[in-house]
This record gives C-alpha cells, sequence and structure tokens, in this order.
C-alpha cells in the first residue's frame, strides 16, 4: 500500500541538504538591488537553466505570485529557504519535479542553488547542488575571485558559499541530556548543530540541525565529509542510546512511546507543540521496530501537519482553534493507514 | 607575466605564503603551484590559509575590533557602499566591495573563519583549462588520501570524477585545435 523507500540511515537522520551562494559579477548584491536588477537576475537564470539539457524538468515560480500560506508550505517542505518569505517581492524559484534541486533567485545571493535528499547523503546533495552550479558557472558572470573564492553578499558565505546540513531526530541523547556535549564537540569541527524547529535552545520534535559554519579556507569536499563523519558520530551514539533504554526497561520505553500513536489517532484538537512531541516520540517507536511505520511516510506526515501546509490543504487562511481542529481530524485519517497490522 | 618558479609557463595563481610575520608573494602556473602541494609530505594543503591565518590572528592578539574612522569610509568605487553601510547591514554591495574593503575584510574573516584565502572549487569559465588541471590536482590529493585510509568507494567515485574532468580537458584540446582558443 505505501510505496515509501527507506533512504540511507534514516532512522536518525531525516535529511541532507546542501546549498550554493552564487551572485552575478556585474549585478549589484542583494541590498542594492533594484527592480529591473532582480528581473535580470531571473532572466539569466531562466535562461541557463531552460537551455540545459535537463530545463524541461524545471517548473518556474514567483514568489509574489504565491499566497503566504503557499510560500510557508514550500518553506515546511524544504523546497525553498525560510529566507524566501523576506525576499519575497523580487524572490523566484525554479524547482525539479522531484523537488529535489532548486535554484532560488535574488533571496539574500542572486541564486541559492540546493541539492536536498532524504536521509543521511550529503555528497550525492552535494552532487546535484555542483551539477546545477556548473550551468552558471560555464559562464563568465559568475562572481568569482581567486582570493576570496565565490562572493558573496553577506561575507559570512564567502569562499565556497556553501552550507551543508543535515536534519537529525535525536531523542535519546535529548533525554539524556547530552545535548551540550555533542555542541561542543561538532563545534570543534567547525561544524554547528541547533534546533531545527522552535527559537533558541528549543528543539521541537527532537530535530536538530547540523551544519558547517566555516565556508573559506576549506575545499567543499573538505566541508561535507567532516559534516557526514560528524553525523555518523552523532548517529552512533543516538543508536547506542536508544538501546540503553531498550535494555534498561522496554515496556517502559514501549508505553512511553506508543501511548503517543494513542494520542495520535484518538486527539479531537491537537497544537503545534504537543504534535512535534508525538510525532518524535511515534519516530522513535517505529526506528525500533515497535510500530511497523515506514519513517519516511511519518516525516513527510509531520510536515503536512505545519501551519502553512494545513492551511493550503483546507484551501484557507485558519485560526488557530481550527487548525489544531484540522491536523487531529488529518492524523486520525491518515496516520493509521501508515501503520500496518 | 611568467611563473616566478619556472619562469616557462604562465602564472595563473597567486600564491601568499606567511613565515614568521613576513608575507612572501609569488606567482606560479598550475604546474608549479601543485608541485608546490605534493612538496609537503603529510600536509593537507586545504587547511595550510586556515592555519596561516590562525598565527596572524594570534600575533594580532584579542583587541577588540573598532574599525577606525578611515576604514569606515573607505567607499566603493563601483556601487557606492562604504565600510559603514557594511558595519550596520552585514552586507556588502556588490562584488568590487571585496577589493575595495579588502584589508578589512580580510582581518574580519580571519577571526570569524580562520581564513580569507579560498581552496575551494573555480569554475571552469574562469581559468579554463588552468581550472580543469588545478580541480584535477585537487581531486587526486583526495584520491590519495582516500586510498590510504581504504575508502574504496570514495576512491571510486573521487577516480570518476578525474576521468571526467580529464575527457573535459581532451576534448577542449580537440576543439581548440582547429581555433585558436588559449587562455
Amino acid at each position: 500500500m505505501n510505496e515509501y523507500v527507506q533512504a540511507p540511515q534514516q532512522d536518525v537522520v531525516l535529511s541532507s541538504r546542501v546549498r550554493l551562494a552564487r551572485n552575478y559579477a556585474d549585478i549589484p548584491f542583494s541590498g542594492k538591488l533594484t527592480k529591473d536588477d532582480a528581473q535580470e537576475v531571473i532572466r539569466r537564470t531562466v535562461q541557463s537553466v531552460s537551455q540545459s539539457e535537463q530545463g524541461a524538468s524545471f517548473s518556474f515560480l514567483r514568489m509574489a505570485d504565491l499566497s503566504e500560506d503557499k510560500r510557508l508550505e514550500m518553506i515546511e517542505h524544504n523546497i525553498i529557504s525560510y529566507d524566501m518569505h523576506k525576499y519575497a517581492a523580487n524572490g523566484a524559484a525554479l524547482i525539479s519535479s522531484g523537488q529535489t534541486i532548486t535554484v532560488m533567485m535574488n533571496e539574500e545571493d542572486h541564486l541559492r542553488i540546493q541539492g536536498y535528499l532524504p536521509g543521511l547523503q550529503v555528497d550525492r546533495a552535494a552532487e546535484l547542488a555542483f551539477g546545477m552550479d556548473e550551468l552558471f558557472c560555464a559562464k563568465r558572470d559568475i562572481a568569482f575571485d581567486s582570493r576570496w573564492g565565490f562572493l558573496t553578499s553577506n561575507p559570512t558565505n564567502v569562499g565556497t558559499g556553501m552550507r551543508a546540513s543535515v536534519i537529525m531526530h535525536l531523542p535519546a541523547l535529548a533525554s539524556a541530556g547530552q545535548m551540550s556535549a555533542v555542541v561542543q564537540a561538532v563545534a570543534k569541527l567547525g561544524l554547528t548543530i541547533r534546533g531545527f524547529y522552535g527559537e533558541g535552545s528549543e528543539a521541537r520534535g527532537n530535530l536538530y540541525q547540523l551544519s558547517n559554519q566555516v565556508t573559506i579556507g576549506r575545499s567543499e569536499e573538505d566541508i561535507f565529509h567532516s559534516i557526514a563523519a560528524a553525523a555518523e558520530q552523532v548517529l552512533e551514539h543516538e543508536r547506542s542510546l536508544r538501546e540503553k533504554a531498550e535494555k534498561t526497561d522496554m515496556f517502559k520505553l514501549q508505553d512511553t512511546l506508543l501511548r503517543s500513536y494513542g494520542e495520535l489517532c484518538c486527539a479531537r484538537l491537537m497544537g503545534s507543540r504537543e504534535f512535534m512531541r508525538r510525532y518524535s516520540d511515534v519516530r522513535y517507536a517505529a526506528s525500533m521496530g515497535y510500530l511497523h511505520a515506514p519513517i519516511p511516510g511519518l516525516d513527510a506526515l509531520m510536515m503536512d501537519m505545519q501551519s502553512g501546509s494545513l492551511a493550503v490543504g483546507a484551501g484557507k487562511i485558519l485560526g488557530e482553534r481550527e487548525r489544531e481542529i484540522l491536523r487531529a481530524r488529518l492524523l486520525r485519517e491518515r496516520l493509521p493507514k501508515l501503520v500496518a497490522d | 607575466m611568467m611563473c616566478d618558479e619556472c619562469g616557462i609557463r604562465p602564472a595563473n595563481f597567486h600564491l601568499t605564503t606567511i613565515t614568521n610575520g613576513e608575507k612572501t608573494e609569488r606567482n606560479l602556473c598550475p604546474v608549479c603551484i601543485a608541485k608546490y602541494q605534493k612538496k609537503i609530505p603529510g600536509f593537507d594543503f586545504s587547511n595550510l590559509a586556515g592555519i596561516l591565518s590562525g598565527l596572524i590572528e594570534k600575533k594580532q592578539g584579542a583587541k577588540a575590533e573598532q574599525a577606525d574612522p578611515e576604514t569606515l569610509a573607505i567607499t566603493c568605487t563601483q556601487c557606492g557602499a562604504t565600510y559603514r553601510d557594511f558595519q550596520t547591514s552585514g552586507k556588502l554591495g556588490c562584488a568590487q566591495c571585496y577589493k575595495a574593503f579588502s584589508k578589512p575584510l580580510e582581518n574580519l574573516l580571519g577571526k570569524m573563519q580562520g581564513s580569507s584565502q579560498h581552496v575551494g572549487r573555480i569554475p571552469d569559465s574562469v581559468a579554463g583549462e588552468t581550472s580543469i588541471r588545478l580541480n584535477i590536482d585537487r581531486l587526486r590529493m583526495q584520491l590519495g588520501k582516500a586510498v590510504e585510509e581504504e575508502e574504496y568507494e570514495e576512491a571510486a567515485q573521487l577516480r570518476d570524477r578525474i576521468r571526467a574532468l580529464s575527457k573535459k580537458l581532451e576534448e577542449r584540446a580537440v576543439a581548440s585545435e582547429g581555433g585558436s582558443e588559449h587562455e
């Protein structure tokens, strides 16, 4: 019934992403960009992509043509960056049919090229992004300097212009109070880890994003290999803590996690904060084999239950309470179908 | 400009090294710069810039970075942005700003990222053949490292990429035989 394919290390890693920042050398950066400049960025970019072999598989969207909820839905599904909201007036995107490649235009930089894949596949996500990058770099108009590398609007991205990241589900590490040790360990590698949803030190759904801090002075491969290596280390740690929790008291662990499944299947009102907590438990349960649900299916469901996606599904702007009712109803319909008996 | 090392090939690369606080700048050709990389056994060239700027930073000490009025007034002739604008917004105005503000930016990036020298990819269009060759050299070094660490899957991928780039070089050579494309 379900056609979900498990990606590498998906019990712990939700997805891998590589983003490249590029600018046209002769057009002012985002801070000084005029409407005409923005139009020229779009014209050149669309032309490069549409003339390429894979051009036909991309669809073009102007942010200004989309409702706020529609943009939010795309952000929630990791198709475009969060900042596209801020740059909605001039922003546009080319999105590949499988949604694994996105070329964002007129964000903080003229171009943000994104490769995105489920599970731990940083190297393949990088391949996707670099494949696209070659299209633009084949022409002579990309801002590059042999000393500074790829020139970016914000110098914190200069050099490779690359941000590689993985989203990890770390419930066992979090409940064992070991996240601060993880933060310190990855910092030594020039990497950073923080909650993916939520503000400050909060990490809703126990979801964390591991990414590189350094963009200059290291090669691209060096950077994404260190991300992948650090992710492997963290996931081994997470797995061993999950096993330990099971060995300590399996019934207690099963009881805690599966009660959340019950809540999600029966609730009539489901707030976003509670939902993320329950989703984390259900995902944990599925990874341990306590619940026969495909993990990619759970992740897809989680993204669909975010506020922008709910509003797009409902076809109207929703209030807080309407959202809670709708979220609970959709969960009752969809979650049991994911679980095989 | 010819290569400072061999004097026979044109220099496409600029190498800056800092030893005991003394800066030496040299212009090298792709062949000589590749030799230079191999001369340092077991040394990861990709981190050279990082290590060097780490040394500079130590020398400078931990003085709080408050740009002087002269620096703040530097203006980019291309877009009109001043260094003060950059300090306020955190954003540069255009590609030329990197040239205009190169000194203060060098300091800033050295502190923030431990380096201000790019060691990664070079777009094919920038130096054509030279950049492909340099990319091949870089991948070969990684291949050596991968084999040493018995990462055979990675080594195979690197080998494929080297082959693809070598093929590109050959194609360029064939294409330019008829015409007169020269970098």
